[in-house]
């Protein structure tokens, strides 16, 4: 072969070679790189990527992967089994609740008082457990079914973290570096942002270790006033928190492709309560919101309600809607108070219907801290934080 | 042999026309680097408040930079940053990726600039920073103000975004009807809706008074209507 073809051969191989490497790499960064948009998913995409998690929600049990590829259906996940009826409005605590939360396991309540004390409630009946009350309780984050709950208290050292299990009523103190933490997608590791001389990282704090060792996630980032929220096994959101009129942003990182993106930017008045089938989510932007994990309505509501009214549980979301609107900023500055009304949907078949409550109970209902089961839905009553429960 | 040579000097030209032409293709196609500034207000709140703390006058407000290209964090740590509080330069150094803002009564205008080196350029960005004045917020659960008559009834105020530490730094006062009385650090009052001090009318003004007493120009009134029912 003469030269001068060798020469054009070798370099038509090199030109292949590099509009495939373009090709890879242009479409990597359009999935993962600086984004404005994510793309849709649908209603069954959403369901479908929490599937194996799903299952889960309403025992307290963890498994391993979800199946991103299979659709959940009413057949395997009947929305049916969830009740939406209701005959009974029950008062669950014996005095105000800052926070509670439900082990599965158990089918128990557990809720923080005013002074910080724990309690549990055994047959209708609370008593106190074994341990001295906390002072200062801001955070309280249960895992999904409650089994483990991420505490933030203060004590004579200052501001700590510490992990109460349900099962064994005792408190795992973190990391004194830990600033903020959350539950991992699979509700096994706890991601916590750690501050280390100035220097803030994020990390995974490894249940196999009782959470003292941990994994590097982001070696060094820092973003103030942000929520965490591990949308997926390898997605971290990062809210900024809701700002009366501030205009917020939601940025993603990937701890798989190392990658970070704007999600969105301009929410004005956001405020986002995801759950594991549905993301309930207002602005001034978009009004109220039941969508999914990528910010995008799936579901069609008729009812303009708070996100932090609203949770679900398999295929079945509940809210409760102030009769007359209220805004975000005076509605969690205790500045108003609403009388709600009740809403199931239907997450799989799309459906919103109005609970009647009002032939059960008389008593006015501003309602937060959702917790639906597939028998009841329990909740805390603004009015004087008791935490209640329709059976 | 001569042709072996020969071939070798092509090949060398041609992988070095092709990192030439990659390194041009891939640098034409990177994006553009951003910023992100986000920023905490240190000031007093109800630890039951979970939205962002709004600063006021005198706040300290802790200011942070990210960059990022094509999805991926830059290190500018070795970058000159450059922060300005209303066009006035307040910080600069090598790696500086933090700042505090005060705004004071006197600033007309909120806002911060950044300015990164890089890439013997620099990359900008600004925001506004919301500065409001502290709230009171006095907690009277009933709909619409209604409570029932003769009934104890409880009041608290809630402060948000006083430049306290504490509420031992804040001191509460109250004039419901004709009643005057200060509470000191003690942010609830109970009243009957049965005593004639309170009960005048069946709608009944209340004036809450908070001072802070590490701030003695952060003093702030709120007023509601209390409506005795039936």
């Amino acid at each position: 072969m003469k030269p001068v073809y060798k020469f054009i051969v070798v370099f038509l191989i090199l030109g292949i070679i590099a509009w495939i490497i373009y090709f890879v790499v242009s479409k990597t960064n359009t999935g993962t790189g600086v984004t404005t948009e994510i793309s849709a998913t649908t209603t069954e995409g959403l369901i479908g990527e929490n599937k194996g998690i799903l299952a889960e929600s309403t025992t307290g049990t963890i498994t391993g992967q979800n199946d991103t590829n299979a659709e959940i259906s009413n057949e395997e996940n009947p929305s049916g089994a969830v009740k939406t009826s209701f005959k009974e409005l029950r008062k669950i605590s014996d005095v105000p609740a800052q926070f509670y939360w439900y082990y599965a396991e158990n089918n128990r309540i557990f809720y923080i008082t005013k002074t910080g004390e724990i309690k549990k409630v055994i047959d209708g009946k609370s008593e106190a457990i074994a341990l001295n009350p906390l002072s200062n309780v801001s955070t309280v984050r249960p895992n999904r079914g409650g089994s483990f709950v991420l505490l933030k208290f203060t004590t004579d050292t200052g501001t700590m973290w510490g992990v109460f299990s349900s099962m064994d009523e005792k408190i795992t103190p973190l990391n004194s570096s830990i600033i903020d933490a959350v539950w991992d997608f699979y509700n096994e590791n706890i991601t916590a942002s750690l501050s280390n001389g100035g220097k803030i990282s994020i990390v995974s704090l490894l249940r196999e270790k009782n959470y003292s060792e941990n994994t590097i996630l982001i070696p060094e980032i820092k973003l103030f006033d942000v929520d965490m929220v591990n949308k997926s096994p390898n997605e971290l959101l990062f809210v900024e928190k809701f700002g009366n009129e501030y205009a917020t942003s939601i940025w993603q990182y990937s701890t798989k492709t190392k990658l970070f993106s704007i999600v969105r930017s301009g929410l004005l008045d956001f405020s986002l309560n995801p759950t594991l089938s549905a993301y309930f989510f207002s602005s001034k932007n978009d009004g109220f919101v039941i969508g999914n994990s990528s910010l995008e309505r799936y579901f069609p509501t008729t009812q303009k309600t708070l996100p932090e009214k609203c949770s679900s549980v398999l295929l079945t979301a509940f809210c409760f809607v102030p009769q007359t609107s209220v805004s975000f900023f005076d509605w969690i500055t205790n500045s108003v108070f609403s009388n709600d009304s009740l809403y199931a949907y239907d997450l799989d078949r799309q459906t919103e219907d109005k609970i009647p409550i009002s032939d059960i109970t008389k008593t006015q209902i501003d309602a937060k801290n959702l917790m639906p089961t597939a028998s009841s839905l329990y909740f805390i009553n603004k009015y004087d934080n008791f935490i209640y429960a329709f059976i | 042999m001569k042709n072996k040579k020969q071939f070798v000097g092509q090949l060398n030209t041609t992988i070095i026309f092709f990192v030439l032409f990659f390194g041009f293709f891939s640098s034409s196609y990177a994006g553009n680097p951003e910023l992100i500034v986000t920023w905490r207000a240190d000031n007093f709140y109800p630890t039951t408040y979970v939205g962002k703390a709004i600063p006021s006058s005198g706040t300290k407000i802790y200011v942070a930079i990210e960059a990022f290209q094509d999805g991926k964090l830059l290190d500018i740590s070795k970058s000159v940053i450059e922060w300005r509080k209303n066009r006035e330069r307040i910080q600069q150094g090598m790696g500086q990726k933090e700042t505090i803002v005060v705004f004071n009564e006197n600033d007309e205008t909120n806002f911060v600039s950044v300015s990164v080196g890089w890439n013997g350029g620099s990359l900008e960005k600004s925001i506004t920073i919301p500065v409001a004045k502290p709230r009171l917020i006095l907690e009277l659960p009933y709909v619409n103000g209604v409570v029932p008559k003769n009934t104890d009834i409880a009041i608290t105020a809630m402060p948000y975004f006083f430049n306290a530490k504490s509420f031992s730094d804040l001191s509460f006062s109250w004039q419901i009807g004709a009643l005057k009385r200060g509470t000191g650090s003690d942010n609830k009052i109970i009243i009957n809706t049965g005593n004639p001090s309170v009960a005048i009318d069946r709608i009944v003004t209340i004036n809450g008074y908070i001072q802070n007493r590490r701030s003695l120009l952060e003093i702030t009134r709120t007023q509601t209507k209390m409506i005795i029912g039936e």
